[in-house]
């Protein structure tokens, strides 16, 4: 999104997690995070979310079924915050049935009729169809109008345009959901709004996590003496064995200073990295034996730990050139290091195009075809990553696209590779710096 | 040398130089193939420079000034510098000081001058102190 509006925002240096435009982040807000925050703030929003929450099952009680349910079912899904595994950043609310069964637990579960939830992700363990992406769309919308505040907040502070637009939002005063018009950052795809989240509300998995409570903490044998017992059955003797349930949750509670954020990339061990640089080096040029496709794993995974927190990988890329097949990886420019900044401002570098040649050697033909895509999609500056140093021939090949068009195309081989490496395991540089290096060799050579 | 304030200034770039290379040699022999990070090498750089006001046309590697930081110079490329560096540093002092009657003076404006300094051999690199 940052990207879409030429804004050069780092995801290692922003609070929240910079959305896409096209599909989720496969991460989601845990409200145990909120509940365990040392932030008197997130502790206040988990109070907020656990009260709206258990005032529907209040309304229930209180003969107002159906309008507890319209209102548990619209705050099941939120668009606007982008996140689990939608390939469209849109979700479905949960069905009637769902609803029903979520709104009963306050009447089945003595505790919860009594006192209602204090982590109403507890859900997920008596309710079929309701697991992470579901808990963590609940507790959005109930956020809501405090994420509307906090976007606001981020985007001014890094320009990132807002346009009016209208969007539900649950108001706990009054415990309805209002339509508010608000200035939010929109979609330029389809100008729905985006809201964005602290980093430091999301996880992978909830820290109340079903699959881990089935594995480590129910009785299986007294599920079903005769096998593995199927979902099903575990959420029907919760509902009958609080019990089983509150100990699981007291003992979470124990461990919550263990309980942290999930970083949205995380960088390869050093082990890691020798091994994927072992693998490329092990590799034979040209297309053997899958090589080509090998070496784009590898490439891909070494080069986006390498270059973080400098370059946010963005993904890798097929495309076809002349019928020729050509993979490429790309990482967005966020000006995070003085190079960067100078491929910006010279280069018109907005992302940074490297494409993988898996060849013997470098030839015109392959510059050719990376100075063409440059013309196309991206600024003036791209990285062909190969096995070997250019021929001093390929190098004036360069030189003369720079001295005619202002391209600047550099090559890294398998040996800069090893030191950018070397520099990732040493920690006294930056493996960036090694594309500076590149970058500087390249323009001395070139005409002054 | 010229003066006893030019042969203070000398002795310290000489010990700068040798504890440097203790430094990096023992990086170097750990990874030799790590980058030397830019605050080492901006000190570094700063002694070489000295060096080189010292020893003028005596430079040890024709057409070395200093290391670019933009070129990720590793250990090993700068403890061989320093390497080159601190002998042609040690052959200065070499040439500068006499033993006069038992004892080892500076030679300043090609006279033996009363500035007393010890044995050369002394202040010859060792890895370690």
């Amino acid at each position: 999104m940052t990207d879409y509006h030429g804004i050069p925002a780092a995801q290692a240096e922003v609070d929240f997690a910079i959305p896409f435009l096209d599909e989720d982040i496969p991460l989601y807000v845990d409200p145990f995070l909120l509940w365990a925050s040392p932030s008197l703030q997130d502790n206040s929003l988990h109070t907020m979310i656990v009260n709206s929450f258990n005032h529907l099952g209040h309304l229930a009680q209180q003969g107002q079924f159906d309008r507890a349910k319209q209102i548990l079912i619209s705050l099941s899904e939120c668009n606007e915050v982008g996140l689990g595994t939608s390939r469209t950043r849109k979700g479905k609310p949960i069905g009637d049935r769902t609803a029903d069964s979520i709104l009963s637990l306050f009447k089945d579960v003595p505790q919860y009729e009594r006192r209602g939830f204090i982590h109403f992700e507890e859900i997920q363990f008596f309710v079929d169809h309701i697991a992470k992406d579901r808990i963590s769309d609940f507790a959005c919308s109930l956020l809501k109008s405090f994420l509307i505040d906090y976007t606001i907040d981020q985007s001014k502070k890094l320009g990132i345009p807002l346009g009016k637009t209208s969007v539900p939002v649950y108001d706990y005063k009054t415990n309805q959901i209002v339509e508010e018009q608000v200035d939010l950052p929109t979609n330029p795809e389809n100008g729905s709004a985006i809201t964005f989240v602290p980093k430091r509300w999301l996880r992978f998995n909830p820290w109340l996590d079903f699959d881990e409570y089935y594995t480590d903490y129910i009785p299986k044998e007294r599920i079903r003496p005769d096998g593995k017992p199927e979902r099903i059955e575990v959420l029907t003797f919760n509902r009958h064995n609080y019990g089983v349930v509150r100990d699981y949750v007291l003992a979470k509670e124990r461990q919550k200073l263990d309980c942290h954020n999930d970083p949205l990339f995380k960088q390869i061990p050093i082990m890691s990295a020798k091994a994927g640089l072992n693998a490329i080096r092990s590799l034979s040029s040209g297309l053997a034996d899958r090589s080509d496709k090998k070496y784009e794993q590898e490439s891909a995974r070494l080069m986006a730990s390498l270059l973080y927190p400098h370059l946010d990988f963005a993904g890798t890329q097929e495309r076809t050139d002349g019928g020729v097949l050509i993979r490429d990886l790309i990482f967005y420019n966020n000006r995070g290091h003085q190079l960067l900044d100078d491929l910006w401002q010279r280069y018109e570098s907005r992302q940074v195009v490297f494409e993988l040649k898996n060849v013997y050697e470098v030839d015109g033909g392959h510059i050719n075809q990376l100075n063409r895509y440059l013309s196309e999609h991206f600024g003036r500056f791209g990285v062909i990553l190969t096995r070997r140093p250019l021929k001093s021939s390929m190098m004036k090949n360069t030189i003369d696209l720079w001295a005619s068009q202002r391209r600047c195309i550099i090559a890294l081989s398998d040996d800069d590779v090893e030191l950018m490496v070397n520099l990732y395991e040493g920690k006294q540089r930056d493996p960036i710096d090694v594309i500076n290096m590149k970058y500087v060799e390249f323009t001395r050579k070139c005409p002054s | 040398m010229k003066s006893e304030s030019e042969i203070d200034n000398f002795e310290r770039i000489e010990s700068q130089l040798k504890v440097f290379r203790r430094e990096i040699a023992g990086l170097s022999k750990k990874k030799p193939n790590d980058g030397v990070n830019k605050f080492k090498l901006a000190y570094i750089n700063n002694a070489i420079d000295q060096a080189n006001a010292i020893l003028a046309d005596q430079r040890p590697l024709q057409g070395f000034e200093h290391f670019n930081p933009d070129d990720v110079p590793t250990n090993s490329d700068v403890a061989f510098v320093l390497a080159q560096y601190t002998e042609a540093i040690f052959r200065v002092r070499q040439e500068h000081t006499t033993s006069h009657r038992g004892k080892y003076y500076w030679i300043i404006k090609n006279k033996i001058s009363e500035y007393e300094t010890k044995v050369s051999s002394l202040f010859a690199y060792r890895e370690k102190e």
